[in-house]
């Protein structure tokens, strides 16, 4: 059998007999050993592919890279700035966010107010005729004031209106409603402006009176309203509080002539009594039958038809007989801040942040721009202690000409004033603070005597700062800097992130590992422990875990751990059915290959990177978590984040917008860009799952 | 099918009684609140709590064994017949038997202690339970058709300038947190521009009021459900269109618009119908924060002002109704999936 013969076809179809030997072929390469060629190309691995893909969407890289801006942030600033956040700083409330020089007029440190109430005691007239008055010079300083506007008449607002409208402890208001039918009362109980008592258990066997103090004169286009009083009561197992009219004043005030601020105090007062006013109470068989619960009494100013009503009322005072507990013996107004007034719209009292408005109310308000930091830190009068001023004497920043070691045997407190009187100040110093020294007083009581100097002083230089400082994000409710506040809070929330993910993914995977590799029984069980734990709300765990442990970093941690590593779990248990199958691992079984080996070798590898970027997405839902809590009302107490901010700024949403515009911003950025980043590398790493977010 | 219902109902039922059952340890764990009241109110609260079997009483000081003493008829003119009584807590595993007994024979879920002292818990969840509801089908309402017409334009528009801006949208709404939503929401619409009331209208305001009371809250709420429904319809349908069957009715002659009415729409409605119905009761639970920035008398509103007042009772009820909601929402979820979509069959034998 030396030759074969072969039969084959070509193309046409045509068959061809072909014999071959040995000797026909032979070895091309006899010395040469054959290898495996590398790869033309570069060899990628998962990772490697992975990343490829990744920097391919754009959204998601800058999503990252924003993230590690601000991840870089969180960790500079706080170090970078040097404000301190754990103290309160009572001259620095409220400034403007502030990054180029005033008068840019743009993030310069300023506001513009509108419609705040004005001082009418100085009147400016310009050369148009225009009527100038500048704002209240307690609320905001004449320096820092520019661009104002002519004064026009108009509602106020502005939350400083009701203490300075309240005149020698009168308060007086107009109100706006002038085409109201006084027969209506429905139209009476929206526009009257109303002062609730609080409740109060009376004593229906005592005698009770109130006297209304309320002005008998008033000037033109004020004071007209008429009165009336009322007793709201509740009987004693009666839900329904019912109202009884007591008396009705009409006003029969005389017109004087005068201006409201050089009058008022001088008008004057007539009062209105009510006496025995639980008569009609007693009478009711209800309470007849069941007693008294609790009343109060309430003083209604009602509108007056087609004019402008306004409120004049000076005190109201509670008198009982027999009664001396009586919590309001004497409800007089010593501020306008006292006087509770309806809110025109819902039947509500409005009481933001603890300071009371006047709403109906009419008045000259002005509108400007107000600089912050010039009111904070400009030039001011301070009255500094004896000790501050012997201590700038000792930094050198004021000498005295008088040579108090030359003088000493004399009376010592004259020869100490002799030395007071002659401080100089050494301007050229950058720290010292004092611009001029304008009055010493001396007050000797009980044998001590107290120095006061009244200065100028730079109120940066004061306050202990070596130049105007700037806040890039202006500062809050106490005076602190709300750059770094936002910026320790990112820090807090993304630790907390990392932190909580760090431990959830580990009990996450391992949980996962067990359930996912051993299957049958085991699977079964921890499946079901897993299903019963992650039916209580996050919010449930979280409330207990706060509740019983205190508000502080690791109960956080706690609570967000114990049910945050179900989902990795659940993601690691499905991958660890996916690959535990898969033939190469089975041929690795069969090879003898035990359990480690197959787990650490082939399926973990495989598994891992879509567990990470699936876990991932923890980190902004535990930051949201912690300002959802913090917004109930169960943050932090020991540490800033950024929920603690929010929700303490949030009562200034209307007033310092501000302040809640920067922490939402950054939070609103952190999201989105964790977000997209997160998204990014799940899709990345796991193509199959792209576009469903 | 039915085996699988009932499966998934026994399974909730003991989830939820596991749940509950450490709800109301824990609770019982934290000092104990005394109501703040007149004495005699205080008296009538202790003495109910005796018929729940929640407190003891004594005739004389017990020193030790009982913790501390909550309340004394001692230097009171409670007492007629002359005897002072001490009370004191049960033990609290006790307490814990006395409580399962009265929430299955009485309806009993404890006592308000300072949200409306001596009113029985349930009552109060039950009178805020109606606004709750009320806000939520307005805002499912408005977010469902919102959100899924959103949704469709985007998955017809895929990868155009169209879905590009929509995705954008939706992620950033998906993103900013809720209460960052709603305090911006209540500042531009209430405050700056006066169209709607700050705060939500109580009882006594007019109709007008009330109708107008409702945009704020139904926005905040729909903004975030219209990003979800829109995504989720988006991601669904994107799906569907680039199956085969989509093709082969191009292939035969169909119109675009009769494939999506037809074929697409049809199927990538499966999962999202029961996502909806899911959606809707799950949302209940999600609108604590709006409750309270806008002063709304809801369940969530109400979970806030137990836990300021520390009224214990009313929280651990607020507390169970969230549950039982997220619990309901994930049974209803798994078993429409079941009902709506004749593919999946589940609790039958997997053969893979």
């Amino acid at each position: 059998m030396d030759k074969k013969e072969y039969i084959y076809v070509d193309s046409s179809g045509i068959e061809h007999k072909i014999a071959l030997e040995e000797s026909n072929f032979e070895l091309k390469q006899q010395n040469e050993a054959i290898h495996d060629q590398k790869f033309k190309t570069k060899p990628t691995t998962f990772f490697k592919d992975a990343l490829k893909r990744f920097a391919k969407n754009k959204s998601s890289v800058a999503g990252g890279i924003i993230l590690g801006i601000l991840l870089v942030l969180s960790l500079l600033i706080p170090v970078i700035d040097t404000n301190n956040i754990d103290v309160s700083h009572p001259y620095e409330l409220f400034l403007a966010p502030k990054a180029f020089n005033a008068g840019t007029g743009f993030w310069d440190g300023t506001k513009k107010i509108e419609n705040a109430p004005c001082d009418t005691s100085k009147k400016i007239v310009d050369e148009a005729g225009n009527v100038f008055y500048y704002p209240f010079e307690a609320n905001y300083p004449k320096r820092a004031v520019s661009k104002l506007t002519p004064a026009k008449v108009g509602y106020l607002e502005d939350a400083t209106a009701a203490a300075n409208y309240g005149y020698a402890n009168i308060i007086c208001v107009k109100s706006t409603a002038t085409d109201i039918d006084i027969t209506d009362e429905e139209a009476i109980s929206e526009y009257a402006t109303v002062f609730y008592s609080q409740n109060y258990a009376f004593d229906l066997t005592d005698t009770y009176k109130v006297t209304l103090t309320v002005l008998d004169e008033h000037i033109e286009g004020f004071a007209r309203c008429d009165y009336r009083v009322l007793i709201d009561y509740k009987a004693k197992t009666v839900d329904e509080r019912k109202t009884v009219t007591l008396k009705e004043f009409s006003d029969d005030s005389k017109l004087v002539a005068g201006a409201v601020n050089d009058t008022i105090s001088t008008l004057k007062t007539k009062k209105l009594e009510v006496s025995n006013f639980l008569e009609e109470v007693a009478a009711d068989p209800d309470v007849a039958a069941n007693g008294l619960e609790n009343a109060n009494l309430r003083i209604e100013m009602l509108p007056v038809a087609n004019s402008q009503s306004s409120l004049a009322i000076r005190s109201i005072i509670f008198e009982a007989e027999n009664d001396t507990s009586i919590p309001f013996t004497n409800l007089g107004f010593d501020n306008a801040n006292q006087m509770i007034l309806k809110q025109p719209s819902a039947r509500g009292y409005w009481t933001s942040t603890g300071t009371k408005k006047l709403y109906h109310g009419l008045g000259y308000v002005c509108s400007f721009v107000y600089d912050t930091y010039e009111a904070a830190y400009g030039v001011q009068e301070r009255t500094l202690s004896l000790s501050l001023v012997n201590e700038y004497v000792e930094k050198g920043w004021i000498s005295s000409s008088f040579n108090i070691d030359d003088a000493l045997y004399n009376d010592a407190a004259l020869e100490l004033d002799k030395y007071y009187k002659t401080l100089k100040t050494d301007l050229t110093d950058k720290y010292c603070p004092i611009v001029s020294m304008k009055e010493i007083t001396v007050t000797t009581s009980g044998g001590i005597t107290a120095y006061q100097f009244i200065c100028d002083v730079y109120g940066y230089k004061w306050l202990g700062y070596a130049e105007m400082p700037k806040f890039l994000f202006g500062t809050d409710s106490t005076g602190n800097d709300l750059l770094k506040l936002v910026f320790v809070g990112l820090r807090t929330s993304l630790g907390l992130g990392l932190l909580t993910f760090a431990i959830c993914f580990t009990i996450g995977l391992v949980w996962g590992s067990i359930c996912g590799y051993f299957g049958g029984t085991v699977d079964l069980v921890m499946e079901r422990f897993t299903d019963i734990l992650s039916g209580i709300p996050w919010i449930v765990i979280m409330t207990l875990c706060i509740l019983n442990l205190g508000s502080n970093f690791f109960t956080f941690i706690l609570a967000m751990c114990m049910t945050g590593w179900i989902r990795t779990a659940s993601i690691t248990r499905t991958q660890f059915y996916r690959f535990r199958d898969r033939e190469y691992t089975l041929a690795s079984r069969t090879l003898g290959a035990g359990h480690p080996r197959l787990i650490f070798r082939h399926i973990l590898p495989n598994a891992m990177g879509t567990i990470i970027t699936s876990s991932i997405l923890m980190i902004p839902s535990v930051i949201f978590s912690e300002a959802t809590i913090s917004y109930l009302g169960l943050g932090f107490q020991d540490m800033h984040s950024l929920g603690v901010t929010l929700s303490q700024n949030q009562t200034y949403l209307l007033t310092n917008p501000v302040l809640i515009l920067f922490p939402s911003a950054i939070m609103a950025l952190i999201m989105i860009s964790f977000n997209l980043f997160g998204n990014g590398l799940r899709d990345a790493f796991n193509p199959s799952l792209k576009g469903s977010d | 099918m039915w085996k699988y219902v009932v499966k998934r109902l026994v399974l909730a039922l003991i989830t939820a009684f596991i749940i509950l059952s450490l709800t109301y340890l824990m609770m019982k764990l934290l000092p104990f609140q005394r109501p703040i009241g007149m004495a005699s109110d205080q008296w009538r609260y202790y003495e109910a709590q005796l018929d729940y079997g929640y407190v003891i009483k004594f005739a004389t000081e017990q020193k030790e064994g009982y913790g501390d003493l909550l309340f004394t008829t001692e230097g009171t003119d409670l007492v007629k017949d002359g005897n002072n009584w001490y009370y004191y807590q049960r033990p609290i595993l006790e307490q814990y038997f006395n409580f399962w007994g009265n929430v299955l024979t009485k309806w009993d879920w404890g006592t308000s202690t300072a949200i409306q002292f001596n009113a029985s818990a349930m009552s109060i969840i039950g009178s805020r339970l109606p606004v709750s509801i009320g806000i939520n089908i307005w805002s499912v309402l408005v977010s469902v058709p919102l959100g899924i017409a959103l949704g469709i334009w985007a998955a017809l528009k895929k990868n155009k300038p169209t879905d590009h801006i929509i995705s954008t949208i939706v992620m950033v709404f998906i993103s900013v947190p809720s209460f960052i939503v709603i305090s911006l929401l209540i500042k531009w619409l209430a405050f700056d521009l006066k169209l709607f009331p700050s705060q939500w209208p109580d009882a006594t305001s007019t109709t007008q009021n009330k109708i107008l009371g409702y945009f704020i809250p139904v926005m905040a709420l729909s903004f975030g459900s219209i990003c979800g429904y829109c995504r989720f319809t988006r991601a669904e349908l994107c799906e569907v269109m680039s199956s085969d069957y989509l093709l082969l009715a191009r292939t035969k002659g169909l119109t675009k618009t009769q494939c999506i009415t037809r074929h697409a729409l049809r199927n990538a409605m499966v999962p999202i119908v029961p996502s909806i119905l899911a959606e809707f009761i799950g949302i209940l639970s999600g609108s604590m924060i709006l409750e309270n920035l806008y002063n709304i008398p809801g369940i969530g509103g109400l979970f806030v002002l137990a836990i300021n007042s520390k009224d214990y009772s009313v929280l651990m009820v607020d507390m169970a109704m969230f549950t039982l909601i997220s619990l309901t929402a994930s049974v209803f979820l798994d078993i429409s999936y079941g009902f709506i979509d004749p593919r999946i069959r589940m609790g039958a034998k997997n053969n893979g």
